[in-house]
């Protein structure tokens, strides 16, 4: 019977409700959206790399090496010498190896030199390999395989040709023109940077730095890859993969205190949650700013609660001359509020969720973010919870004036 | 025992004042009487009818109502009490504005505990004695016509057939020709269960209607301390 009251009260205050309504509706949106982008750009970056033991490249920071290395971001100081990528790459313990030579750009898209390894050994996600959409990997020097965003932006076919520009500008005047490049595959989207990237081979990376111009000459009959034999003189940075993880600190030792010039090893999951904390300020006053919009809002329910009071003192009488108890009185206006928190929480969450389920697609081909569409992780699923606390909270106010006001109540004639 | 109401010596103050508002020896009402009390404002009557109906409650004195002590009842029990046996009809704003008509006459009988199907039948022969078209039931009470919506308080007031009604000034924002037949619809339900009726006035044309006439100035003795005080 409250229930009904309540709701038929407020449906009698239209305006005043609605404009409540809409303000809690719009910060649901802000502390859910913010929550769930949050959490899942999180899961989105841990996906990033998976299944590579170690990442070693020049002594530089561990978030350095891991942003050019992994994210395309920034630059290298210096390379890594072949006489030490072949030493680290011939250990027994190490079961593959991937070299990254950067560097080069292509319209504004990362190029990233490396050779077949990369799409045998470089996984994403929980193990995922990279598959091609189109295509198969590059089988001789002066081919090249696209990222799934480079192919679609720059609307590339297989066999189209491409040529390279040297440094990271989106327009370069030094173009790698005598060196075009065959376009030999394409990769399904992955989310993650790999989507970015113009993969070439090293050889033809070199070619195109004028290191002259030679196919791979090597035979390359053992396909394990336990022996790798590259003929640049050096490698940006490069990934390896263990026989056995039980070694990963011993190797990982021996890099950083290799003799002959000066490297880091980095484990990715580390370095991941590394650069994850750097970017924690900024997550923390995002929830700041929304957990303060959401205050706003609900103390816009007290506020318009208490504000009905004053109207609302015949109403509470009669509802007292005709045996209703005082704290039903009290009930009636929690009743309210729990209401009105319910249904902008309601709104809130479907407002995102169609919002991300019309924009999943675009999301995905512009950003490469794939996230899912309905925003009930735990976490925000505690979030509403307490919500629907505080609302109850702040309408004590409200309530407890109501039942106040019902108590000292004497017929007024 | 035939008195629906017994006052003995009561005197009220509110919380925090040294003055009484309310000083009265002796005050009764019968079983089925029809009362007519009168008095201007501020001479004590919803202090005296918030008393009686357990709004209020008064530290010194007696009250009895159906042979229950009002002082000894718990506020549980007073609003309880409150629903089941009292009846009232306000001088205006006597219905929740948002409820319709169904829905006003079917919180008082909630509250007094009755079923649906009771109520819904009590509310079909009430509304019919008060000469109200059925079909109101579904409309908003703030989209009646004032001598409708004081009809349809009448009907709330009675539907739990209380032993005792009592009416407020409820002719007041009636025309003179209405005002009769208002009251006289309104003894006339009445009169199906017999309820004891206290029908506070200032207008002393209406007295007519009704067995007896109790002036406050006649019992409310701190209105004589007063009146001598000023003269």
């Amino acid at each position: 019977m409250l229930f009904s009251i309540a709701w038929q009260s407020l449906l009698n205050r239209k305006v005043s409700v609605a404009l409540t309504l809409a303000s809690l509706t719009l910060s649901v949106i802000v502390v859910v959206g913010v929550e769930h982008i949050r959490s899942q750009a999180r899961a989105s970056f841990e996906r990033t790399v998976s299944g590579v033991d170690l990442i070693v490249g020049a002594r530089t920071s561990q978030i350095n090496l891991l942003l050019y290395s992994v994210f395309r971001i920034g630059n290298a100081t210096n390379g890594i010498s072949s006489e030490s990528y072949e030493l680290i790459a011939g250990d027994p313990r190490v079961a593959w190896t991937i070299p990254l030579s950067l560097g080069d750009s292509h319209r504004g898209y990362r190029v990233l030199g490396t050779d077949s390894n990369f799409f045998e050994h470089f996984h994403f996600a929980q193990q995922n390999s990279l598959e091609f959409s189109q295509g198969k990997a590059f089988s001789s020097a002066f081919e090249t395989v696209l990222g799934a965003e480079v192919a679609r932006r720059l609307a590339y076919q297989l066999g189209d040709s491409i040529t390279l520009s040297h440094g990271l500008g989106e327009i370069s005047f030094s173009n790698h023109e005598s060196t075009p490049f065959t376009v030999s595959g394409i990769l399904e989207p992955t989310g993650t940077p790999v989507d970015r990237t113009v993969h070439v081979t090293l050889a033809g990376l070199d070619a195109a730095h004028g290191l002259g111009p030679h196919e791979d000459t090597h035979q390359h009959d053992d396909d394990s890859g336990a022996e790798q034999h590259i003929d640049s003189d050096e490698v940006t940075a490069f990934m390896l993969g263990l026989h056995s993880r039980m070694s990963v600190f011993e190797i990982q030792r021996a890099i950083n205190e290799h003799a002959g010039e000066p490297l880091l090893a980095i484990l990715p999951g580390v370095a991941l949650a590394q650069l994850w904390e750097v970017m924690g300020s900024v997550e923390s006053i995002l929830a700041l700013i929304s957990a303060l919009v959401m205050l706003a809002s609900l103390l816009g329910i007290a506020t318009m609660l208490f504000a009905s009071m004053r109207e609302r003192q015949r109403e509470i009488f009669l509802f007292r001359s005709v045996g209703m108890h005082s704290t039903s009185i009290f009930f009636l206006i929690e009743i309210e509020a729990i209401l009105i928190t319910t249904l902008g929480i309601g709104f809130g969450l479907g407002v995102v969720w169609v919002t991300l389920s019309a924009g999943q697609d675009w999301l995905s081909q512009e950003y490469g973010l794939m996230i899912d569409t309905l925003p009930l992780s735990p976490s925000i699923t505690a979030y509403l919870g307490v919500i629907l606390i505080a609302s109850l909270l702040l309408s004590l106010l409200p309530g407890v004036a109501a039942y106040r006001s019902s108590l000292g109540t004497k017929l007024k004639f | 025992m035939t008195y629906a109401i017994e006052c003995q010596d009561i005197i009220f103050k509110w919380p925090g004042s040294n003055s009484p508002v309310l000083e009265i020896n002796e005050f009764n009402v019968e079983r089925g009487e029809r009362l007519f009390l009168y008095g201007a404002s501020g001479s004590g009557k919803s202090t005296l009818l918030s008393l009686i109906t357990g709004l209020l409650h008064s530290r010194e004195g007696e009250i009895r109502v159906l042979d229950k002590d009002m002082s000894k009842m718990g506020d549980r029990a007073k609003d309880r009490f409150r629903a089941q046996h009292i009846g009232f009809v306000f001088q205006q704003f006597n219905l929740i504005p948002y409820l319709d008509v169904e829905s006003n006459i079917g919180l008082a009988a909630n509250l007094a505990g009755l079923s649906k199907s009771e109520t819904k039948q009590r509310t079909l022969t009430l509304l019919d004695a008060l000469l109200i078209d059925p079909r109101f039931q579904s409309q908003r009470a703030d989209k009646l016509s004032i001598g409708q919506q004081q009809r349809v308080a009448v009907a709330r007031a009675l539907i739990n057939e209380p032993e005792i009604l009592i009416a407020d000034e409820p002719t007041s924002s009636l025309d003179e020709e209405a005002k009769d037949e208002f009251i006289e619809l309104l003894l006339k339900t009445q009169q199906r269960t017999g309820a004891s009726v206290i029908f506070v006035s200032h207008d002393r044309s209406l007295m007519k209607h009704f067995d007896r006439t109790q002036s406050m100035t006649d019992i409310n003795r701190v209105l004589a301390h007063r009146g001598s005080h000023v003269i």
